[in-house]
């Protein structure tokens, strides 16, 4: 099992690949596809939308839970800081999308807040807040939503690195906290959390979730096009829609070089600073400043949540009237007599889907974690159905499925959610099985213990952090994914996800809130529950990083 | 079977395969009513809805239960987001070579969607004239005989009418509110950032601009046949009309909302002063779910409101033909098409027509009760545009606002 584990991933992720990418070369290889594409107004003003999108968020993002990590890693508020984060990190990128329509647009909550009384506004304002041309808004929302996600996989990584010493060794040569933070600890967390912000930038320039409810709309994103042409009642659009997959796989593939080239560059202006022998004493406002900015956003994506739990129990709602007029439970109930089905198929493939590629994905883990180029290149075949638009791959995909008559089945969505989570399973859990100092396997081997109980006495508790995270995560991928559901499940998979789009889609947004919200109850608690476990299991060992 | 082929030329491994799987189309043996509702006993039917509104929701689960109790059959509703998931799942299901027991029985469509699949071949048929309940369907109504200028053929069934209608604030709107599409631009002239329009290539946002133009071109008469060389002629007081409008529109004409539930929305937050629908009854429906004040009215243009018909068909390749048509015939039986259009319930208009109906189901309809924001005039209904129409005027739109 441990020689073949790394095989089994391999072939789990390269079957639905290359069934879909033959269907996507089929469909889109064609002359007249790529005219009709190029002919299309606004096209490159779309792609340079989806890159400067994507670029953005993601960098201002990392910067951001860089510095949260810093100084909640120097002030000892590390455990607090992530649970502010959950329910972001939970809620499903839709919902959260448009909590903050609700909180942020004109007729917002906020706006709600100071009005009339201090703005004078009988009726809202006429201002451009949310969709604009620019993407601001679409920036900020992403930044809300992977600021959570990105402080929780550096603090995962922390638990690899000995941050005590490295920071007292800094602070004794006479550097502020920030800094010996960022020139001592950080570096080494980034090393281990490449593939997490290489999987944000994508997601950044291939999402439709956020993009829709914040993006621009004239021209939108390319992603947004591409969904577009996909559902257009039109099937001449097919071609032309798969000729634009392929050119947002290009654009994706340049902000990934592009991301590496500013990497580099910024990785040896890091070390130029290094040595500058600055020692940045007075740091105090510079960690006000941004722990602020950084409060800001996380207090932002709760209150979007808040203004989406809001709008499910509310009737119509005037401007500037601060609550709506008659508060119900009418959403809730409409959503409840199909709850019971949905929550337990959800349930059941997220369990499924945790169980299956955490398991594997630690013998494979085991097997390669000396051997650096098979984990790289592994790891990056694992992480290519994230690069891909998804309505391009699944066609494909399902057309496999359906001639092995495996579609509708719970197997074949389980499958597909395997495959949308291993990505994220393995970069949660194969560097940090690598980072392990192989003393610790050594001296329980000197001990005459054997393999199989090194691992569970010795590298399962090290590695316990990451695995509960690493199930928390897949479990929330399965959760969360509504495309590979659809396609996989030939519609007749009911989960959360597949409710949600449907009402979603409808703009009922009472109910479309009331099933974000329950589809973000399920991720939150496997979070905290993940989290929960820890506490619970390390209780009784000190030194072992929670 | 050319305009398959032409669309096979288009190289798609999907339908490459496609060819095989066309050829037994037609072979439909004959079967008497009876015979059908025997076979259908037992019968599994998976229908692939748009589950948007709960009310639909609900009215479905009523349904499957009535026709579980009398035909035996279950009836399952895959609720769908978006319909175009569903053509998509049959042209893989026939690119992988599966000519039988596909995963979609029963399907609701209009529109381009149909156009597409009768194009692909794709749609069972014609299977309607068997169905008893058929006969009560006001087939002489071109919006219900037709689907978008493409006759149904007896490929698909009427479920459902619907008519373009508009609904404002009275609040903000003067009694009477303006009723044709010039009095509607000095409105918005006269108020700016508090009119806009779904942005096209929405369903609804497409559907304002031909609203626009039927009533704008001085050839209606062309809109029937498909564009040609004289686009720019045709369409030039629309573009008048819409470049007028623009500056005034909500966020300045930059912004549009993305679809007719979101500017429902916006009308229900107070920041615009209209929405769009193609269901009369959906601000009576807002209304009773409290998502809209009660101040809201609704008006159709004088010179006529765009008309067009939904409808129910069955893929070539479903598992469960006859339980899929025993369903479409409870679903049109006057029982099941007065609790539709019923406000209450779901409010969506019935395609039958009054004068072919028994007294007793003739009082079920008119026993039903309408809200306050149900328009007081009827103008006369307006045929769709040729389907190419549509397309064109979505590209010119995009041309000009969409992508600046």
């Amino acid at each position: 099992m441990r020689a073949l584990s790394p095989f089994l991933l391999a072939t789990i992720s390269i079957v639905p690949l290359v069934a879909g990418l033959a269907g996507a070369v089929a469909s889109g290889w064609d002359a007249s596809a790529w005219t009709a594409l190029m002919n299309t107004p606004g096209l490159w003003r779309s792609v340079a939308l989806s890159l400067w999108t994507g670029g953005a968020a993601t960098a201002i993002s990392l910067g951001l839970a860089h510095i949260a990590v810093a100084l909640a890693g120097t002030s000892g508020w590390g455990g607090r800081l992530r649970g502010v984060c959950l329910p972001v990190l939970a809620s499903p990128h839709l919902a959260l999308g448009i909590g903050l329509v609700l909180l942020a647009s004109p007729s917002g909550l906020l706006m709600r807040f100071v009005s009339p009384w201090a703005t004078g506004f009988e009726r809202p304002p006429d201002w451009t807040i949310v969709q604009d041309p620019h993407g601001l808004a679409l920036i900020g929302g992403l930044v809300i939503k992977e600021v959570p996600f990105l402080i929780v996989l550096l603090m995962g990584a922390l638990s690899q690195v000995n941050a005590g010493p490295l920071m007292q060794q800094a602070q004794s040569l006479g550097y502020g906290r920030l800094k010996a933070w960022l020139i001592a600890v950080a570096p080494l967390l980034q090393r281990q959390v490449r593939f997490g912000v290489a999987a944000v930038l994508v997601f950044g320039v291939t999402n439709v979730e956020m993009a829709l409810p914040l993006g621009p709309t004239s021209p939108p994103p390319l992603a947004i096009r591409l969904l577009e042409w996909f559902t257009a009642a039109d099937l001449a659009h097919r071609p032309q829609a798969f000729a634009g997959a392929w050119l947002l796989l290009t654009v994706t593939m340049a902000g990934l070089g592009g991301a590496y080239g500013a990497a580099y560059i910024l990785g040896g202006m890091w070390r130029r600073s290094a040595f500058s022998g600055a020692r940045w004493l007075r740091d105090d406002w510079v960690s006000r400043v941004t722990g602020t900015l950084i409060l800001t956003t996380l207090l932002g994506g709760l209150l979007a949540i808040f203004a989406l739990l809001l709008r499910t129990s509310g009737g119509a709602w005037r401007f500037p009237h601060l609550l709506p007029s008659r508060m119900s439970l009418e959403a809730w109930r409409n959503v409840a007599p199909d709850l019971g089905a949905s929550v337990a198929t959800t349930l059941l493939l997220g369990l499924a889907t945790a169980g299956i590629s955490v398991v594997i994905t630690l013998f494979a883990a085991e097997a390669l974690h000396h051997l650096k180029r098979a984990r790289r290149r592994l790891g990056a075949l694992l992480f290519i159905p994230l690069l891909l638009p998804q309505m391009a791959f699944l066609f494909g995909w399902q057309v496999v499925l359906v001639s092995l008559r495996l579609d509708g089945t719970l197997v074949a969505v389980c499958w597909s959610h395997t495959l949308f989570a291993l990505p994220y399973v393995w970069a949660t859990l194969a560097e940090q099985r690598a980072a392990l100092h192989p003393g610790y396997q050594i001296t329980a081997k000197l001990l005459g213990a054997s393999d199989l109980r090194v691992w569970w006495t010795v590298t399962a508790p090290l590695l316990l952090r990451s695995i509960l995270l690493a199930l928390a995560l897949a479990f929330s991928v399965s959760v969360a994914v509504y495309l590979p559901t659809l396609f996989a499940g030939g519609g007749r998979v009911a989960t959360l996800a597949t409710e949600a789009a449907a009402s979603m889609s409808a703009g009922n947004i009472q109910s479309a809130a009331a099933n974000g919200a329950a589809q973000a109850l399920l991720p939150l608690l496997a979070f905290a529950g993940s989290l929960g476990a820890a506490h619970l299991l390390f209780r009784n060992r000190r030194g072992v990083p929670r | 079977m050319k305009t398959a082929a032409s669309f096979l030329g288009r190289g798609t491994l999907a339908v490459a395969l496609l060819v095989a799987a066309i050829a037994p189309l037609g072979a439909q043996p004959r079967q008497t009513w009876p015979a059908i509702e025997a076979a259908a006993r037992g019968q599994s039917v998976y229908f692939n809805a748009w589950a948007g509104d709960p009310a639909i929701n609900r009215y479905l689960g009523w349904a499957a239960q009535a026709i579980e109790a009398r035909y035996g059959v279950r009836l399952i509703h895959v609720k769908v987001a978006d319909i175009a998931t569903v053509v998509s799942r049959i042209l893989a299901e026939q690119a992988a070579g599966r000519r039988e027991g596909g995963s979609v029985d029963l399907l609701w469509i209009n529109g381009e969607n149909y156009a597409s699949l009768m194009k692909a071949g794709l749609l069972q048929g014609p299977w309607t004239a068997t169905l008893p309940s058929a006969a009560a369907i006001d087939a002489e109504e071109p919006s219900i005989a037709t689907d978008f200028t493409l006759p149904t053929a007896g490929y698909e069934l009427a479920w459902g009418g619907a008519r373009f209608t508009l609904f404002y604030e009275t609040q903000a709107v003067p009694s009477p509110p303006p009723q044709d599409p010039a009095a509607l631009l000095q409105w918005i002239a006269a108020h700016p950032g508090r009119f806009t329009y779904p942005q096209p290539p929405d369903f609804l946002g497409s559907s304002f601009l031909k609203q626009l133009l039927l009533l704008l071109t001085p050839d209606r008469e062309r809109l029937q046949r498909p564009v040609a060389a004289d686009f720019d002629r045709v369409t030039k007081p629309l573009w008048a009309w819409l470049e007028a409008a623009r500056p005034r529109l909500w966020r300045g004409g930059r912004v549009y909302p993305r679809s007719g539930q979101e500017q429902r929305r916006l009308l229900g937050d107070g920041e615009v002063d209209w929405s769009l629908a193609f269901n009369p009854s959906e601000a009576n429906r807002a209304i009773l779910d409290g998502e809209l004040p009660d101040s809201i009215r609704a008006l159709h243009f004088r010179g006529g409101a765009l008309a067009n018909s939904h409808f129910l068909a069955i893929p070539v390749n479903a598992r469960a033909r006859e339980g899929a048509m025993v369903v479409a015939n409870f679903l049109l039986s006057p029982e099941a098409q007065a609790r539709k259009a019923d406000e209450a319930i779901w409010g969506d208009p019935t395609v039958l027509a009054m004068d072919r109906l028994a007294p007793v189901d003739r009082q079920r309809f008119a026993a039903l009760k309408r809200g306050p924001a149900w328009p007081r005039e009827y103008g006369p209904r307006l045929s769709e545009p040729h389907p190419s129409w549509t397309t064109a005027l979505e590209r010119a739109w995009i041309g000009r606002y969409g992508a600046q």
